[in-house]
């Protein structure tokens, strides 16, 4: 039931992505996002949407797994998409029908196309990346932070074992569920508000037995020699190599081809 | 050689009336396996946590190989030399992979990375744990899981090996498992402190010690612990199955010998019996 939802849906396979330094692929993510919103017209989505089939196909990640991220957030494109249609406004606009305007029809469907590609190349990251080199990730670019006094260990560990928690907490859930139904208890019937209250025998042992855990978990790693003092080594060594480099190159053509297509064709096809 | 002294100790939870730890003293030799029983509330886990310094006793002395659990420059130190397995093997995991997880303790240690995959290499091999290298814990059975545990236990390369209730949530199987592999670092030279309630597990020791209401009132050789069997009921223990079978035999009059311990001892025994007729 609630453990089969997957967090961190790494997808194990030997490619040029997964071998990529996470650090290297957490800036492109963020290069790519820029990329999405700098997009102006129809070539330049082309050229994302080009992009993202091969890195996807680069990845030897399935297609489907990508699509499927997708459906999670369809919900909120399709909000976007219908509230932008009626409240875009432009100075001398083009009615198709009713008050639906062209360029409301364009922008709605670039604000889509747009949130689209961002879930997909976030989700890419996801798939070709385990949460460990994430959070190792992280915590390397954050480093300079360290500076300011700012804890970057100490969150990427906060991080890293929220993330291994939760489908134990969920499977946890799970049993309690089961022994309230076992003893009368209905979560299914009722208003939203009585079924918020049901909840609540749920919550409460949930929470308690989470310290109980973290309680554990804390004299586990106290025993273990925890500290978070500078002293403190790594045995994964995030390294950048030559696969880095053309990607970062890659990347940087295509926002160069992006910005040309802007200048050259205008925005709004 | 004294590798733990525990001198006097007390020890009270804040808010509690009673000490859980009364005025106890214990010594522990290098090799020893040793299997501290007691009922729930009779301050098996508390002297535990006492041991690698989790604890400090409200007065006498916890020593680990001469440092003092309360001085806090040595805390290091004690927990170096002292590792421990704690109860519920889902909640000792820091990691995703079983090798992140085994390398948090030398991580810890600032022992440098090339090293760390040694050591890595090393407590996987002691604890038949080899082909799980690249596996997520979670998708581990509950023996696997706490032999992870002991193996990022085994990174740090400790010279005590604390087990606290490491078998109550496991399957007979998985028990089997676990005690197998503390057996061979126990044969290896590793000393070993088990805490438990299953006598069962006391079998393999080579001392145990038996406590109730925070004080020790039992302390040798388990052929020794068991022949008593009435005393151990008052304390709220189990005999081992044969033992209890064995006492209640010879009771009705069977001449076995004192102080059987396993099933196979016990058929032994009486296989020779039934073949003198």
């Amino acid at each position: 039931m609630l453990s089969d939802i997957t967090f961190g849906q790494y997808y194990p396979a030997s490619s040029f992505v997964h071998k990529m330094d996470a650090r290297i692929k957490l800036l492109l993510l963020i290069a790519y996002i820029v990329l999405v919103f700098v997009v102006k017209n129809f070539y330049g989505f082309l050229v994302v949407y080009g992009v993202l089939l091969f890195l996807t196909l680069l990845a030897k990640v399935p297609i489907t797994s990508l699509i499927k991220s997708a459906s999670a957030v369809v919900f909120i494109i399709i909000f976007t998409f219908i509230l932008n249609i009626f409240f875009y406004k432009t100075n001398n606009p083009t009615y198709l029908f009713w008050i639906i305007t062209k360029e409301a029809l364009e922008f709605s469907t670039f604000m889509a196309l747009r949130l689209l590609a961002l879930v997909f190349f976030s989700m890419l990251l996801n798939l070709t990346t385990t949460p460990v080199a994430l959070t190792d990730g992280i915590e390397s670019l954050l480093k300079p932070l360290k500076v300011i006094k700012f804890p970057v260990h100490e969150l990427a560990l906060v991080m890293s074992i929220a993330l291994r928690f939760i489908p134990i907490l969920m499977s946890e859930a799970d049993r309690i569920i089961m022994a309230q139904k076992a003893r009368g208890a209905d979560f299914e019937s009722g208003n939203l508000l009585k079924r918020a209250k049901a909840m609540l025998p749920v919550l409460i042992p949930l929470l308690i037995s989470s310290f109980r855990r973290a309680e554990e978990l804390g004299d586990a790693m106290d025993s273990r020699c925890y500290s978070s003092s500078s002293k403190r080594t790594k045995f994964r060594k995030l390294k950048a190599g030559w696969r880095d480099l053309v990607a970062v190159i890659f990347t940087a053509i295509i926002f160069t081809a992006v910005i040309l297509l802007n200048n050259y064709v205008g925005g709004l096809v | 050689m004294e590798v733990i002294s525990v001198k006097d100790v007390t020890f009270k939870y804040e808010g509690a009336e009673l000490p859980v730890i009364n005025n106890l003293s214990l010594s522990v030799s290098r090799g020893e396996y040793l299997c501290v029983l007691g009922e729930n509330g009779s301050g098996k886990s508390t002297l535990a946590r006492l041991i690698n310094g989790l604890l400090t006793p409200n007065s006498g002395r916890v020593a680990v190989y001469g440092f003092d659990t309360k001085d806090k420059d040595k805390q290091f130190e004690v927990r170096k030399r002292v590792g421990m397995v704690f109860q519920n093997p889902d909640n000792q995991m820091v990691a995703t992979m079983v090798e992140d997880d085994i390398a948090f303790g030398p991580e810890n240690l600032g022992v440098p990375s090339k090293e760390i995959g040694e050591r890595i290499d090393f407590a996987l091999k002691s604890t038949n744990m080899e082909n799980f290298r690249f596996s997520q814990g979670q998708k581990l059975s509950g023996g696997q899981k706490q032999r992870v545990a002991i193996a990022g236990v085994l990174a740090i390369m400790p010279e005590v090996l604390i087990l606290d209730e490491s078998t109550s949530m496991l399957d007979a199987k998985g028990r089997k498992e676990v005690l197998d592999v503390v057996k061979e670092l126990n044969d290896k030279g590793m000393t070993v402190i088990t805490i438990t309630h299953y006598m069962d597990e006391a079998v393999n020791a080579s001392r145990v010690v038996v406590l109730s209401k925070g004080e020790i009132v039992k302390d040798g050789k388990p052929s020794e612990i068991f022949k008593d069997s009435n005393e151990l009921v008052s304390y709220g223990l189990e005999l081992p199955r044969s033992t209890y079978i064995a006492n209640k035999l010879i009771k009705k009059g069977l001449p076995l010998k004192e102080g059987i311990l396993t099933a196979e001892e016990l058929s032994e025994e009486l296989c020779k019996l039934f073949q003198k007729g």
